[in-house]
């Protein structure tokens, strides 16, 4: 049986997924030679030509998607006095280094990574840093055991930490498994993939204390992992200005220093007071930023007068057929090509599903997908690869969707990919569950209340598109711009919106362009001031572009 | 180390042997490939520091490299 796809002949682009090429057998005798008939699955190892039926399979021998997880052995424990010293120097008793299992082979101190019970992974490293871990084991935080179950969990950045806070009488304690995040880094998923295994018990835990280094890798990790975790039971703490960790600080201070560190964590500022202290370094970060503004849109024209900031909600409305949604999804794909965000779409008018994608695809390859020069299928494939790893559709599946049932799930997505932005479209879609005595007005009031603190809690942008009472007309019979005032439901909307937009499409004899009315931007400073941004609509791959006026047009 | 600095090599070259480069005119889709390229290069760098696993390197070049062929 052959070894590899090379040695039949087949020539593909890609390591890995499901691709399509031209045929080794029947392609070159074909009228059509470069029609890709031959489907490939790489991963399975096997191929079918759909015009001869050639098919078969090849003998892998790397199955790069499942890859076993090897349990490794336990360390021996029998430590050397030098290495009992080691750890006694920085302030660890050898009753606490004995509980905790700590082996050690040749010249190096091995840190067994229990998981009910079991040693998953082993972590070892030298008195110099040197680092590495059992290969292809399980990753879960150090002293996964002693997180279950428990109300109030104990985060640190390393195993010394961790051990630290152990020898100062916390046992709650556990330490992530590959240290902290490179600061400004874009961290994947797998770097954090330790937190699926913990989600059940991150989750019930009421409080979430962040012990990382006071350094900027420190300080990125313990913004992602808040993030992540949600802010609202997160704390944070403070260390003596000499100490950035809680192995300085239990070798400098002793572990009551430790104990009172841990007592004065302080909560993220979401709510309630915040004292100036509390946000003086972030304010102080902002002041730094070397630019401070929104994000751009992708569009140049209405970057003066709309930008994308985290933590903000905006309400999109419009009259039906004016392209709220199409300028919606197009903003994605913007957002999506130009910063690689992440999103959670809950878009209930392109169900099923693979509808919305086709329409998301055109507009991320600037391609129709419907027509004689549609997309072809590889391009269609390699967009949607990309897609992939970038929006997560939610609520496909209820009946009934609420606005809670959306956050929910949000609030997993952002635990496991860590979301950027969610789109909720449109508002008369979801399912309103009024409370006893509530009227529209104060359910209005509450929902959007509880957008914005979501969108606050995890750095999210949150997009509702939302429907107008009706449709108004002037004097000569068009159409009137709305407003957000004139949203179904509540005033509401103007009101708690950070951003109001409006989509309208103005078609005369002299102009036919799509105007986005900026109607309300809550901080003018970094996200621009109300206007009206243009912008063209290609109908072809539903693309918004910059907008040039008849005789303005580049002859080239 | 050098195992590994080779078999990345090897196969970043195989992959890139076998990509059909689409020019386009879309400078949206240029600027996507241009940041996927950036993030490919500094995952490699980590790579090579082993501090990033070979599935990680793996994913971020066919990432780059559908970008490439769209």
């Amino acid at each position: 049986m052959p070894m590899t796809f090379d040695e039949l002949g087949i020539n593909l682009r890609h390591t890995s997924g499901q691709e399509k090429t031209q045929c080794p057998k029947c392609s070159n005798d074909r009228r059509k030679s470069s029609d890709q008939c031959l489907s490939v699955n790489i991963d399975e190892g096997v191929y079918k030509c759909h015009h001869c039926g050639w098919k078969g399979s090849i003998n892998k021998t790397r199955t790069p998607i499942e890859r076993p997880i090897i349990k490794p052995e336990e360390p021996l424990t029998d430590l050397p006095k030098e290495v009992v010293k080691w750890f006694e120097e920085r302030g660890i008793s050898e009753a606490v280094v004995c509980d905790a299992g700590i082996g050690y082979k040749d010249r190096w101190i091995q840190f067994p990574f229990y998981k009910g019970g079991e040693v998953v992974n082993i972590k070892s490293r030298t008195s110099d840093k040197q680092y590495r871990q059992s290969k292809d084991a399980e990753k879960c935080f150090y002293r996964f055991d002693h997180m279950v179950g428990m109300e109030a969990v104990i985060i640190t950045e390393g195993e010394m930490d961790a051990l630290s806070m152990v020898q100062a009488g916390y046992n709650n304690v556990v330490s992530v498994p590959d240290g902290a995040i490179a600061p400004n880094s874009n961290p994947s998923d797998r770097k954090f993939s330790y937190l699926l295994s913990a989600e059940e018990h991150l989750m019930g835990a009421t409080t979430v204390i962040l012990a990382m280094d006071d350094d900027p890798a420190g300080h990125a990790m313990r913004d992602e992992l808040s993030r992540r975790i949600g802010r609202e039971k997160c704390y944070r703490v403070t260390y003596p200005t000499d100490c950035k960790d809680m192995n300085e600080v239990l070798m400098k201070y002793g572990e009551d220093k430790i104990t009172e560190i841990i007592t004065d964590a302080h909560p993220y500022p979401i709510d309630g007071v915040v004292l100036v202290s509390d946000v003086l370094e972030d304010a102080i970060d902002l002041l730094n930023k070397p630019d401070s503004k929104g994000l751009s849109t992708g569009w140049s024209g209405l970057d003066e007068y709309y930008r994308v900031s985290p933590s903000e909600v905006t309400v999109v409305t419009g009259v039906p057929n004016m392209g709220k949604s199409e300028w919606m999804d197009a903003l994605m794909i913007n957002m999506i090509q130009d910063y690689g965000w992440k999103f959670g779409i809950f878009s209930a008018e392109n169900f099923p599903v693979k509808h919305h994608l086709l329409k998301l695809v055109g507009k991320f390859t600037g391609q129709a997908f419907w027509g004689d020069e549609r997309i072809d299928e590889e391009t269609a494939r390699n967009s949607m690869g990309i897609l992939n790893d970038h929006i997560k559709f939610i609520g496909t599946q209820e009946d009934s969707v609420t606005i809670e049932s959306i956050l929910d799930q949000a609030r997993i997505l952002n635990f496991r990919y860590g979301l950027n932005g969610l789109v909720i479209d449109p508002w008369n879609t979801v399912e309103h569950k009024f409370r006893d005595s509530e009227n529209e007005t104060n359910y209005v009031s509450r929902i959007l209340a509880s957008l914005n603190t979501f969108a606050k809690i995890h750095e999210i942008h949150i997009w509702v598109v939302a429907h107008p009472r009706k449709m108004e007309s002037d004097n000569n019979r068009k159409v009137v711009v709305p407003t957000p005032y004139d949203i179904s439901g509540s005033a509401n909307f103007y009101n708690k919106a950070d951003n109001c937009i409006t989509v309208h499409r103005h078609k005369d004899e002299d102009e036919d362009y799509v105007g986005i009315h900026v109607q309300k931007i809550r901080f003018q400073y970094k996200n621009g001031y109300t206007g009206i941004g243009k912008l063209n609509f290609n109908i072809r791959n539903g693309k918004y572009g910059e907008y040039f006026k008849q005789d303005e047009k580049p002859l080239f | 180390m050098e195992n590994i600095l080779n078999k990345t090599k090897s196969h970043y070259f195989k992959a890139m042997g076998k990509i059909k480069n689409k020019p386009t005119m879309d400078y949206r889709i240029r600027r996507m490939r241009k940041r996927l390229q950036e993030e490919f290069d500094a995952v490699w760098v980590r790579h090579e520091k082993g501090e990033v696993t070979f599935d990680v390197w793996e994913k971020s070049l066919n990432k780059w490299f559908n970008a490439e062929s769209i």
